[in-house]
């Protein structure tokens, strides 16, 4: 294998060192324009001053820091605009990540004091949405241009379509006198666009109903299974000015259009799953999306404890119940096999028989919170249609306590098993790393997991994000959720590469208020671990990242090559659609976005560079890449086994449902 | 009522065993272990053979030979030289199921049935000979063994690769 260069720049001790380095190399180059300055505005080297320094611009903070200024039917009157803003804020719309463009509608939202947040791309602000939403449960926006920001902004919305995020998809559309005439630029027909990805949407073409449909929006976004909601705002509906609001239709206040109300089980419902739980031998709860959208975590705990079940949280965020938990069969995959009775709530994405690791005779109870959805995919043995937390707090005024003994130490042994079986891998991928001065996947993953839950911080702190194909399977078995919304699951069903990056920079923003669940670590670093292939898709929001100071650690696993490339091995003249040019330097990129940058490829590189970013971020809010120089044959069993194995669905590293 | 002749005796009993195994099968297609289920109607020297849509919507035969006592799937995994790594794991893994350090709702028993795999120019078989008479638990332990092949055995070894040529996935829908 091929060593990596001498003079390839190892990690530098300290963030000034980083950027100054970083500055010397780029000033001594011809043509040199840019040079890394910390978003501190430090002064560096005088012989570089005439160089301007990377900073945030004044105006940034000083717009960040105005006082919310809301429409008002008085004087000039409200813009249609400004009327959907004020139902956003009063609806606690909790953030709007966008490009501009749709700029009425933007600078609406933004003045009537709903958290803003303003990118490089619209498919990279449209994952950070999703990302915020997932770790919070709370509705976002995301909004872009007519054609290409709105189309950009694709991938993201069909992933947050399978997450079945509540995302308000918005963009502006031309308008409604040049429709069909091509007139000037950017016409497209943007509903047919998001069929198939969205719960609801709406061009609107009425200025007077621009409430009423906001109205839908929000009725669509907190009722029932979440989803996107698209709405698109054609000229004459966002710049109409109102005013009277007698001139809007149905211009109700939140709690005449729609309703808190949640489905009830019956009683006798509940008697029954109660006995179905009480007879089986080894039962088991899914906890899926609706346990974390309904906030249902603590009493879930309280019914695995009281009655001795085995618990696995899934869906798209991690962490509704602790993987350290004795009943948390997250890490006990051989033990699914053994459960008699599965009760899954409010998974909203079913698998079907076979893609989760049960028997053939496991007998099977689903609540979920629409009937529709009862019996797809998945036969029943009793469906109940009810709210989770509800159906939840209803079981656990019936269920007995019980003990499981033979259950209890059955999933312990199957824990040990798998984490012996991980690190025998990582044994085995140390010995590789040696052998290659590069990276091995599991190495990198193990190490993370070391510096997050093993040392000095707080297990439950850091919240993280992975994604990638051999960078985001590795990663997921050893990435770890010990409380709600402690960890993305970036690829959840959709399989995107590349929005990680930018979803854990939106999940950063959440923990940076403390939203929700993450109140409690308000201002904590934040974690993600990408893949070379998936950084260039998001990377260029490191940018956003500094503007906003919200520290996030990337790990790029750089492996020189798109994670398929063994679908080439066996395949003439085809190997130059997988690979990359060869080491590339995602950590100078970063520099030169404002982040800090480190080149590791040994593990102890990687455990000093995790510590110097950790400190970096958590001290001065200042982001880190950590390029993992990797090799692409760590992917294949044939070079160095066991390659990429699909993790086990249910548990850690899940990400189809 | 006279005593039916051995002969008929005989006949009848494989139809009741058949049927037996086949109302298991029924059981799982009902279940949805099974995406597509057939039968086929006949019993010929005592056998018959069901289809079953299964892992990977893939079809598996399963054939049910009552004189021999025998419920073997013909072909579970192609393309397995016999001389490799994967085979003799393949082998262990199904010895291991008969473990009694398996807890009981886990293992086949050895007293009511044993699974062996064959192979034949790389096609893997699998045969679970029946012991004891106990028809339906040597086909429902048969289907818990092929099911533990393919979710336990082919994801935690290194056959990601083996899987997608052999049963020619799209690595992206896999």
């Amino acid at each position: 294998m091929k060593r990596r260069s001498k003079d390839a720049r190892i990690a530098s001790s300290s963030v000034d060192n980083a950027r100054r380095n970083f500055m010397l190399k780029s000033a001594a180059g011809a043509g040199a324009v840019v040079v890394a300055a910390g978003a501190n505005h430090r002064v560096f080297a005088s012989a570089l001053a005439e160089i301007p320094s990377i900073r945030i611009p004044k105006e940034i903070p000083d717009a960040l820091n105005e006082a919310p200024k809301p429409g008002s039917f008085e004087g000039n009157g409200m813009t249609g605009a400004e009327v959907f803003a004020k139902l956003c804020k009063e609806e606690e719309l909790a953030a709007l990540f966008c490009c501009p463009g749709n700029y009425t509608v933007i600078n609406a939202i933004g003045a009537a004091g709903v958290p803003s947040y303003g990118g490089r791309t619209e498919g990279a602000m449209c994952a950070a949405a999703d990302g915020f939403s997932r770790v919070t449960g709370e509705v976002t926006a995301t909004s872009g241009t007519e054609g290409p920001g709105f189309t950009h902004m694709i991938m993201n919305i069909a992933s947050a379509n399978a997450a079945r995020t509540p995302l308000l998809v918005l963009a502006s559309n031309m308008q409604l006198a040049g429709d069909d005439r091509e007139q000037f630029i950017q016409t497209s027909y943007q509903q047919p666009t998001t069929t198939g990805m969205k719960k609801y949407g709406k061009r609107l073409i009425a200025p007077n109903r621009v409430h009423e449909y906001g109205a839908y929006a929000f009725r669509q976004l907190k009722s029932g299974i979440p989803g996107p909601v698209h709405l698109d705002f054609p000229a004459e509906v966002a710049r109409a000015r109102f005013n009277d609001p007698a001139k809007l239709t149905d211009y109700h206040s939140k709690n005449k259009y729609r309703s808190e109300s949640r489905a009830f089980p019956s009683p006798k419902e509940v008697e029954r799953a109660a006995d179905m739980i009480n007879k089986a031998e080894r039962p088991l709860f899914i906890a899926g999306q609706g346990v974390f959208q309904r906030k249902a975590w603590d009493v879930l705990k309280e019914i695995a404890e009281k009655h001795e079940m085995a618990v696995v949280g899934t869906g798209p965020t991690r962490g509704v119940f602790p993987d350290d938990h004795r009943l948390s069969a997250s890490l006990s995959p051989d033990a699914l096999m053994s459960a008699d009775l599965v009760i899954f709530v409010g998974q909203y994405c079913m698998p079907s028989p076979g893609e989760f690791r049960f028997n053939p005779d496991v007998k099977t109870i689903r609540v979920h919170p629409v009937q529709e959805d009862l019996g797809r995919n998945w036969p029943l043995d009793l469906g109940i249609v009810s709210d989770e937390l509800v159906f939840l707090e209803a079981l656990s005024g019936v269920l007995p306590r019980k003990k499981r003994d033979a259950w209890v130490n059955e999933l312990a042994a199957a824990r040990g098993a798998f984490e012996k079986q991980h690190l025998d891998v990582y044994e085995l991928g140390l010995k590789y790393s040696r052998d290659t001065n590069a990276i091995h996947p599991a190495v990198m993953a193990k190490e993370v997991h070391d510096f997050l839950y093993k040392g000095d911080i707080d297990p439950k702190q850091t919240l993280t994000g992975s994604g990638g194909w051999t960078s985001g399977l590795y990663a997921g078995r050893w990435l770890r959720a010990f409380r709600p919304g402690q960890s993305v699951v970036c690829a959840y069903q959709y399989g995107a590469i590349g929005p990680d990056l930018a979803m854990v920079i939106g999940a950063g923003a959440a923990v940076q208020r403390g939203v929700g669940p993450q109140a409690p670590w308000k201002g904590a670093p934040v974690l993600c671990i990408t893949s070379d292939a998936g950084a260039a898709y998001s990377l260029f929001e490191l940018d956003t990242a500094a503007k906003f100071k919200i520290p996030v650690i990337a790990l790029i696993y750089n492996n020189n090559s798109w994670g398929m490339w063994p679908s080439a091995a066996t395949s003439a003249r085809s190997m130059q659609m997988y690979l990359f040019q060869e080491n590339l330097r995602y950590d100078v990129m970063a520099e030169g976005l404002g982040a800090r940058g480190e080149y590791v490829h040994t593990p102890e590189q990687l455990r000093a560079a995790l510590k110097r970013s950790y400190q970096a971020a958590a001290k001065e809010s200042i982001s880190s890449v950590i390029n993992v120089q990797a090799l692409k044959e760590f992917t294949s069993a044939k070079h160095y086994p066991p390659g990429v194995a699909l993790n086990p669905e249910p548990g850690v590293g899940a990400f189809a449902h | 009522m006279p005593a039916a002749p051995v002969k008929a005796r005989s006949r009848e009993s494989v139809r009741s065993r058949t049927n037996r195994v086949a109302e298991t099968l029924e059981g799982y297609a009902r279940r949805g272990v099974f995406r597509g289920y057939g039968r086929d109607p006949a019993i010929r020297d005592g056998k018959c053979s069901f289809k079953l849509l299964w892992h990977y919507d893939r079809e598996f035969e399963l054939v049910f030979d009552a004189r021999r006592n025998t419920l073997r799937f013909p072909l579970v995994l192609p393309n397995v030289p016999s001389d490799a790594s994967m085979y003799r794991d393949l082998k262990r893994f199904i010895e291991e199921r008969h473990s009694s350090e398996l807890p009981e709702h886990r293992r086949i028993d050895r007293r009511k049935a044993v699974a062996t795999p064959t192979n034949r120019r790389g096609n893997v078989s699998l045969t679970m000979r029946l012991r004891g008479g106990d028809d339906e638990y040597g086909a429902r332990k048969l289907i818990h063994l092929v099911q533990e092949i393919f979710l336990v055995f082919l994801q935690d070894g290194s056959y990601y690769e083996y899987m997608v040529e052999s049963f020619d996935l799209d690595p992206d829908r896999f």
